[in-house]
């Protein structure tokens, strides 16, 4: 356990953690994060961990040949389950990625630091989830290499995509986001780049970085140009944080299957978004910054926030379960009684549900208390717990409520495949390769924002105003 | 730091006349209950209160939130906050009469409570168990309660603090305000249900209690953008408020604004592309008859007018511009009411027909002047600022 607090105040005020560590200097700060990409040697640790990430991607290869070779019938669907695991897996790495877009987006607007140490590596997760979500629709379509028919452009046929279909509004919601995450995250990386050019020694290195940087020389044009499209950028991409989600829960609440058809799945959606998002952030976070010795910068405040934000999205998905459960009951209509409350707690899937209900909704309750939020291991464990349980969440809606048709007569169970956990667990190899090349070759935190921090930086900045 | 505790004069000023036409309107309003238009009455006193119940609620889960993140915003409002979830007395009396309605009145607007209603409904019938009288009366008890004990906390360990100086009192805030916003999310969204959508007791939506929820804080927050200018005349205020926190305030009432947009949004879709009669009864009814001019100054009002003005930075700076498009908002908190409580199918169709009647003016008016008199009367009881929180002391200590 490590120190949590800078001390009491003189009256008894116990401030939160420190965002930054006070000994650090600017030269500590470049060094400690701007070294790990530079280092020649290669840690056994990230080899191995590569390593684990890549053969799982090869399962990804072999799912994704089987599948193109045989089509979408190895897979676990049947009629009526006509979404099965690509639709959950889809939906489960789109939310993972939200984190990374509400940490660089919102937390700059609303002006909170500790958003700068972690907000580098978060982005780079987006992008890296919503790359992993992608493949799912693409390949759901059962023949993936006429996707691009989901894109509205002319042809010849004068045949258009269906506009009033929300999974066309997802093509445009997750395309858009992509862009707008890539040229964040990559605007961002710029004055780092920069500092990477700076320090390499290789010839080839330092040309590959300084190519990157886009001639970044660090005057004051060049901030000032700077900020003002990081804060364009973040305007733009704040509504992107709410509205991918939102859409992706549009694919079902405005159709009228019971358990999908919900006023509240909207925000219930983003918080669940968020949610998953932030216990992904941790799961990686606290692993590595005691591999690579980041305590200094990313501190016990980092991870103080991140579980309160998860403690806070997982109760709004509380709410979200209990308001379902509730008006299933009081609007009397039998349809969402047998789906909500019948089907889902006592029906063939109730173990699902009841795993969805312990990780979701009694997991978080102990992110209430300090120890457990201070107790890394517990909380890492906690984190996944809960990344399970956002997966059973999709699982339970999509599965659940498609399984009983209207008719009696239509039932049918579903169970994903081997194909089907495959592709699913070689996404997660995707996931984790990227993640580990993104580390070897890019400084995972933001050098120049964190050195904002740093007490001297704080001081200059008060001697100016 | 002397004068802590005095209303500048244009406050106190208001608050005299907030009194007179608070009881003057009120009277009148009793006028229309006297010649028998009890249904008009109350549906009209139900807006009202909901008003006065937004501004005094929504005022406490802006604390709640204060407590929780601490920005510099909230160590300006949050005096006038406390002072405003100090009227929950109040709150709790004004809401008697509708009690006293629901039992007494052999047609109450809550259908549901009729005698004899649900002998024929089904839908009542299975709703029983929920919605009758007594349930009504023993929920609305435990909501008050709850509010009664969360307020009492939060105002009394803060008058501790300032009395004191104890930091670990900040602490304890920011402890109570987690639990704090969970308690005040549910018990709203029954009362939202029990008070406004048992109005129709078969309609029904999962998201009814969030919208209630932000257009609570909606209002509180638009309020302190009226209030801090007015405030800061001759009081602590003064010197705490800078452009940049009254820019912050603002930025608050502009991301609100977005997010009343939203959960408005998200019903709407839904309910309008599911296009299930049960569900879409309720848009129905709010589209036809006069209503979708009410509909449509909502949207305007609400949303498009100060969306496209506080997208820009000099209003949200503008202490005299501000404020006016902040009372904008709070005036359109009331079309958003009567749109959403108003709206009642005439006796055996599926149609509504707006009928305007004085009451529902002077009720909400007469409800919003008692109510005001007591918010500039509990803010005159304290210091304007809470200059011994050891956070707000740090506060000080940086630009923003």
């Amino acid at each position: 356990m490590e120190t949590t607090t800078s001390g009491h105040n003189q009256a008894g005020y116990v401030p939160p953690p420190d965002v930054i560590d006070r000994s650090e200097t600017y030269g500590s700060v470049t060094n400690l994060i701007g070294s790990i990409p530079l280092e020649p040697r290669i840690r056994p640790g990230w080899i191995t961990g590569f390593l684990v990430g890549f053969a799982l991607l090869q399962v990804m290869l072999l799912s994704v040949t089987y599948l193109l070779v045989h089509g979408t019938g190895v897979w676990g669907l049947n009629i009526p389950v006509g979404w099965g695991f690509a639709i959950v897996n889809f939906v489960w790495w789109v939310g993972i990625g939200h984190a990374g877009t509400l940490i660089s987006a919102i937390l700059l607007l609303l002006k909170q630091d500790w958003r700068m140490a972690i907000a580098r590596f978060s982005e780079a997760m987006t992008l890296f989830a919503v790359a992993c979500a992608g493949v799912f629709p693409v390949l759901h379509t059962g023949r993936p290499w006429l996707a691009f028919w989901l894109l509205p452009y002319p042809n010849s046929m004068q045949i258009w995509p269906q506009f009033r279909s929300p999974l066309l509004w997802d093509v445009f919601a997750i395309s858009t986001y992509a862009t707008v995450s890539i040229l964040f995250w990559y605007v961002g990386l710029i004055p780092d780049l920069a500092t990477m050019r700076d320090r390499a020694k290789n010839k080839l290195i330092k040309y590959i970085y300084g190519t990157l940087a886009l001639g970044w020389r660090g005057s004051a044009w060049h901030w000032h140009r700077y900020e003002i499209a990081s804060l364009t950028l973040a305007g733009l991409a704040t509504p992107l944080v709410v509205s991918v989600h939102t859409i992706v829960s549009f694919d079902f609440a405005v159709s009228v299957i019971p358990g999908w058809h919900t006023t509240i799945f909207p925000p219930y959606f983003v918080a669940g978004a968020v949610y998953s998002g932030f216990a992904m952030v941790l799961t990686l976070l606290i692993p590595l910054r005691s591999y690579y010795g980041l305590q200094s910068v990313v501190t016990m405040r980092h991870i103080h926030n991140c579980a309160k934000v998860m403690l806070a999205t997982g109760l709004i998905v509380g709410y979200g379960y209990s308001m379902e459960i509730f008006i299933a009951w009081y609007s009397g209509v039998e349809y969402e009684q047998f789906m909500l409350i019948t089907e889902r707690m006592t029906g063939p899937y109730a173990l699902q549900y009841w795993a969805l209900i312990f990780c979701n909704v009694i997991t978080p309750q102990f992110l209430w208390f300090r120890g457990v939020r201070e107790n890394l291991v517990l909380l890492w464990i906690l984190t996944i717990v809960v990344n399970i349980g956002m997966w059973l969440e999709r699982y339970v809606i999509v599965v659940i409520s498609l399984h009983r048709d209207y008719l009696p007569s239509s039932w049918d169970m579903y169970s994903g495949t081997v194909w089907d956990w495959g592709l699913y667990i070689g996404t997660l190899g995707l996931f984790t390769t990227l993640i580990f090349l993104f580390i070897r070759v890019l400084p995972m935190i933001a050098i120049f924002e964190v050195r904002m921090l740093l007490p001297d930086a704080q001081k200059s900045e008060e001697k100016k105003a | 730091m002397n004068d802590s505790g005095t209303l500048p004069s244009i406050l106190t000023r208001f608050q005299q006349r907030s009194l007179l036409v608070g009881i003057a309107a009120l009277a009148a309003s009793a006028g229309a209950l006297y010649v028998g238009d009890s249904t008009e009455f109350y549906k009209a006193y139900l807006i009202g209160f909901f008003l006065v119940l937004g501004l005094t609620l929504g005022a406490m889960g802006l604390l709640f939130v204060h407590h929780l993140v601490g920005g510099a915003w909230g160590f300006i409002v949050q005096r006038m906050l406390e002072a405003a979830t100090r009227t929950i007395p109040l709150v709790a009396i004004l809401f008697l009469p509708l009690v006293y309605h629901v039992f007494t009145d052999a047609h109450p607007i809550y259908h549901w409570a009729e005698a004899g209603a649900a002998a024929h409904d089904a839908l009542l019938q299975h709703k029983a168990p929920y919605l009758n009288v007594e349930g009504f009366a023993i929920r609305a008890g435990v909501y008050f309660v709850v509010w009664f004990v969360l307020i009492f906390l939060l105002n009394s360990i803060s008058r501790r603090q300032d009395e004191t100086g104890d930091g670990r009192l900040s602490n304890r805030l920011g402890q109570i305000s987690g639990p704090g916003i969970v308690l005040y999310m549910f018990t709203m969204t029954f009362a939202s249900f029990d008070w406004a959508m048992s109005l129709d007791p078969h309609w029904f939506s999962t998201i009814y209690g969030v919208i209630f929820v932000v257009g609570q804080v909606l209002s509180s927050m638009a309020m302190m953008v009226v209030m801090v200018p007015l405030a800061r005349r001759n009081t602590d205020l003064g010197l705490a408020i800078t452009p940049e926190r009254f820019h912050d305030l603002t930025k608050l009432m502009f991301a609100f604004t977005c997010l009343w947009a939203y959960v408005q949004l998200s019903q709407f879709l839904i309910i309008w592309y599911g296009n299930l009669p049960e569900e879409v009864i309720f848009f129905h009814l709010r589209s036809h008859g006069g209503y979708e001019y009410f509909a449509i100054a909502l949207v305007l009002g609400q949303f498009v007018f100060p969306f496209l003005i506080l997208l820009s930075r000099w209003p949200k700076r503008s202490m005299k511009w501000a404020p006016r498009i902040a009372a904008w908002v709070l005036f359109v908190r009331y079309i958003d009411l009567y749109w959403y409580l108003m709206p009642h199918p005439e006796p055996g169709t599926h149609e509504a027909h707006l009928h305007f009647h004085w009451v529902h003016v002077t009720a909400p008016v007469g409800l919003l002047g008692i109510w005001f008199f007591a918010f500039l009367w509990n803010l005159s009881k304290r210091p304007m600022l809470p200059v011994n929180d050891p956070r707000w002391k740090e506060k000080l200590s940086h630009v923003h």
